[in-house]
């Protein structure tokens, strides 16, 4: 009896601080639900398309190597906010969750590849797919309760993703580690096909 | 056929726990809660829940933390008044002028976040014009949480919390002086230019379209 005792509390116990942490589901595809930092925070996270493409963009920069390493992500937050600000005041942007999906799959494939290639063509790369990338937040923000709080969550949100994405990256320096990078590529790239088959079949 | 006593006492006592819990508000309300600190504490706390303000001084931190450190003095001297002016600004202003203070803030984000990513160099008079510019439009955009407050009191701890959030943004940005660390504070500067484009942006939608 006293385990049963022992078991109802603890039940209680974990009850409690579930209640604690209970919050209204801020899912990510709701567009008038997104409200403050955590919402922010979670939009890139809990979009697999957003999340796999930016942490892409981290292991293509390290790839790369100076200055793509630290140029793609000082400048892919402010070309995503650029986008984003275009998605704000409802400029459209064609198939943009469309081309969210294929920057999986051609960051993926770019990982996969691991050939150098000119900064500016990286850049150009990389900027198409922050426009889309930022657009897809942007029209989301109106409809945010704290907007201010719920940009610096996605930027961070996104600028952290980057980070992660570098330190992966640096694995290249050791020979086991750069086949495990191109096959996490491929393995993205392959996952970038099938959201592209998602959206093109909705 | 009872339990015995301290597992019974442990569930009673879990239980009004867990009813409390669930009473404790899960959204941060980052301006309500300001009352009854008093006046000094309110501009103080102000300051430091506003999102736009600190990303401002931060970058602003980020931006001087490029420049000659004799600059630290002068740029924090030149927020402090500012925001100091600012607050009694606003006052005068009133409500009207004070919703384009939070456009003015997000668009000198921007400034100081591409200078900031750019390293930009302008010259004394653009750093100290700016944090002055600024400091006067932080102290503006805060005098909205004076009514019944005393605003001289505000204002010194609005103007006390924006030095004191450049301060220790540029020693942690001096500190930050290695090779990665200046890359980590260009990309800190372009993160708070990419939140400033944002809200800049945000301010041309209609209300209607706000949540």
């Amino acid at each position: 009896m006293k385990a049963i005792a022992s078991r109802a509390a603890l039940a209680v116990a974990i009850s409690g601080l579930l209640a604690l942490i209970a919050e209204p589901a801020l899912a990510h595809t709701v567009a008038g639900s997104a409200a403050g930092f955590g919402a922010g925070f979670l939009h890139p996270l809990t979009g697999f398309d957003h999340l796999l493409a930016m942490v892409c963009v981290g292991i293509w920069g390290a790839e790369l190597g100076a200055p793509a390493i630290w140029l793609l992500p000082i400048a892919f937050p402010l070309i995503m906010a650029f986008g984003g600000a275009l998605g704000v005041v409802g400029v459209p942007l064609p198939a943009g969750e469309l081309l969210v999906a294929i920057s999986v799959v051609v960051l993926g494939a770019l990982v996969a590849w691991g050939r150098r290639m000119p900064i500016a063509a990286a850049l150009a790369v990389v900027a198409v797919f922050a426009v889309a990338h930022g657009h897809a937040h942007g029209s989301e923000l109106p409809g945010a309760a704290d907007a201010v709080a719920f940009t610096v969550g996605f930027v961070m949100a996104t600028g952290l993703l980057h980070l992660a994405g570098i330190g992966i990256g640096v694995l290249a320096h050791w020979p086991r580690g750069v086949a495990a990078i191109r096959a996490s590529g491929l393995m993205v790239a392959l996952a970038g096909c099938y959201f592209v088959y998602g959206y093109a079949g909705a | 056929m009872g339990m015995p006593g301290p597992s019974c006492r442990t569930i009673r006592g879990s239980l009004p726990l867990g009813l409390a819990a669930l009473l404790i508000p899960a959204t941060a309300e980052a301006h309500t809660g300001l009352a009854g600190i008093g006046s000094f504490w309110a501009g103080v706390a102000h300051l430091l829940t506003s999102l736009d303000q600190l990303a401002f001084l931060i970058g602003l931190a980020i931006w001087t933390s490029f420049y000659d450190r004799r600059f630290d003095a002068r740029v924090i001297a030149a927020a402090f008044g500012a925001a100091f002016i600012g607050v009694f600004l606003g006052v005068r202003l009133g409500a009207a002028a004070r919703l384009d203070m939070a456009a003015a803030l997000a668009a000198l984000m921007v400034v100081v976040g591409l200078a900031g990513a750019l390293r930009l160099r302008a010259g004394a008079v653009s750093l100290l014009g700016l944090a002055a510019v600024g400091g006067l439009i932080v102290g503006a955009g805060a005098a909205e949480a004076t009514p019944g407050l005393s605003v001289a009191l505000f204002s010194v701890g609005g103007s006390i919390a924006s030095a004191s959030v450049l301060s220790y943004g540029l020693l942690a940005a001096r500190r930050l002086d290695l090779e990665w660390g200046r890359i980590a504070r260009r990309a800190g500067a372009s993160w708070i230019a990419a939140i400033g484009l944002m809200v800049l942006a945000l301010s041309f939608v209609p209300p209607t379209r706000h949540g």
